[in-house]
């Protein structure tokens, strides 16, 4: 790997002359586009590379770098001087630390906190400037879940989940990535808003509750990008649908605690639920997976929303989880569900 | 053995793919941008693509939509790759064409569930 970290460091001694000199275009023409978009490309690319050989300095400079230039592109009319001087220091850090990668073969340690937070100020005080202009453009990225997966192509009811996902785990500084496999079925488009609003919710329960940080996620021993894995089968006459995840999962002893903190239940009541019966408490109105209620957090309602939504559908959802390993939500939904040959084929038989 | 066409402006990342892909038994040719990547398809139709999206000369996004019009160019199976994380990007790049996504860094789990599912393996 020594060899790629090497590879790695020249590219980005190329890469930076090739900011140096866009941004030197930018200092004496303001209205330089076409610079603006080679500095963007430019940084784009040694983002990129940066988490391959992990880089994480530069990566964390880079990523506010383009956050800045974001907001550059965004705005009307000549670049403001107020980008210009924090995209120079950003530029000149990083060639401080390539030339120190250079010699160590890796990445110097270094504090650049001080530093991505005056490029992440610039960025919002030139969003600030947009937000007066056109206040209708913005969007609170990630946020917007439905609005998210409508923009994608459209074919089934977990299109578009896997960009979901990234755009969460973005936002919340976590890394996620989602895989869809399985039988290749079709829903019927009349079942398709029903079941796409529960895998939402699923997702960004999963997302929000059920993926711990990276930090956490190492230390626990477990990679720092958390998989989610929806999984779609013909199941006898209907089909079974999963998603699983490789988070902290839920503690039945917590569902429990906060079953009797509620008032939901009384103490021997509770001490009477076996496992199972625990899972299935998270179903409820009002029962919440959360440890602490997120910008995110669905506040308890999301599990219930999921509920509501399968059970209009005829269907049932399960949850079975082992704490520390990640949570499995099952959705078991009749072949009333399904739009295809073999499945038609089934029901006539 | 199945081709692999590796389409990124970063040497680093090409390597990272090779490495990678050819522990999945394929065959890998390499190419800097869309316009070098096109030039290899027009000469042999490579069983896989797997495409940077912001390349100097020609972008990912051009190349995947001209590689459609091409004779044959229906063929290769494009797995688009960025670090982007904006579904706009995304869908755009579905639409002109590719097959699947997957974001950078990718690893060889992400690339071997991404390509069986894509029918590759």
């Amino acid at each position: 790997m020594d060899n790629l970290v090497s590879d790695f460091v020249c590219e980005a001694a190329d890469s930076l002359g090739g900011l140096q000199s866009g941004l030197a275009r930018l200092a004496v023409d303001r209205s330089d586009r076409a610079a603006l978009v080679e500095i963007q490309r430019r940084l784009h690319g040694l983002k990129g590379g940066c988490g391959f050989v992990g880089f994480n300095r530069a990566e964390a400079l880079a990523h506010a770098g383009e956050s800045l230039l974001a907001a550059v592109s965004n705005s009307p009319g000549p670049v403001s001087a107020a980008a210009i001087a924090p995209l120079g220091a950003m530029i000149e850090r990083l060639g401080e630390l390539f030339a120190l990668a250079a010699e160590t073969v890796g990445e110097p340690a270094g504090d650049d906190g001080a530093l991505v937070a005056l490029i992440e100020e610039a960025a919002v005080g030139l969003r600030g400037v947009r937000a007066d202009f056109q206040p209708s453009e913005i969007k609170p990225a990630g946020l917007n879940a439905a609005a998210i997966v409508s923009e994608r192509r459209v074919h089934a009811p977990w299109s578009g989940l896997d960009a979901l996902a990234r755009s969460l785990g973005d936002r919340l500084g976590k890394r996620i990535e989602l895989m869809t496999g399985g039988d290749d079925l079709r829903i019927d488009p009349a079942a398709i808003p029903a079941l796409r609003t529960a895998l939402i919710a699923l997702v960004r329960n999963a997302c929000d509750h059920g993926v711990e940080s990276p930090a956490e996620r190492r230390a626990a021993g477990k990679p720092s990008r958390a998989i989610l894995r929806l999984s779609v089968h013909l199941r006898g006459d209907g089909c079974a649908i999963e998603l699983a995840d490789d988070g902290r999962g839920i503690d039945p002893e917590l569902i429990r605690q906060h079953c009797i903190a509620q008032g939901r239940i009384d103490a021997a009541t509770a001490a009477r639920l076996d496992e199972g019966e625990l899972q299935a408490m998270v179903f409820a109105p009002g029962v919440t997976t959360a440890h602490t209620v997120t910008a995110l957090s669905g506040r308890g309602l999301g599990l219930e929303l999921v509920r509501r939504e399968i059970e209009a559908l005829g269907g049932a959802v399960e949850l079975t989880s082992s704490p520390g390993c990640g949570a499995r939500f099952l959705m078991r939904l009749p072949a009333s569900v399904l739009a295809t040959a073999a499945a038609r084929g089934r029901v006539a038989a | 053995m199945k081709i692999c066409l590796v389409v990124d402006d970063s040497r680093v990342v090409r390597k990272v793919a090779r490495r990678i892909l050819e522990g999945l038994d394929f065959e890998i040719a390499e190419a800097g941008d869309g316009m070098e990547a096109l030039v290899f398809c027009r000469a042999a139709m490579p069983d896989a693509i797997l495409l940077d999206w912001a390349m100097p000369v020609m972008d990912g996004l051009e190349f995947v939509r001209r590689l459609r019009q091409e004779p044959g160019g229906e063929a290769p199976v494009v797995v688009f790759c960025s670090s982007e994380n904006e579904p706009d990007r995304i869908s755009e790049a579905l639409e002109g064409g590719a097959d699947e996504y997957i974001m950078k860094p990718f690893d060889g789990d992400i690339i071997e569930a991404k390509f069986a599912q894509a029918g590759l393996l």
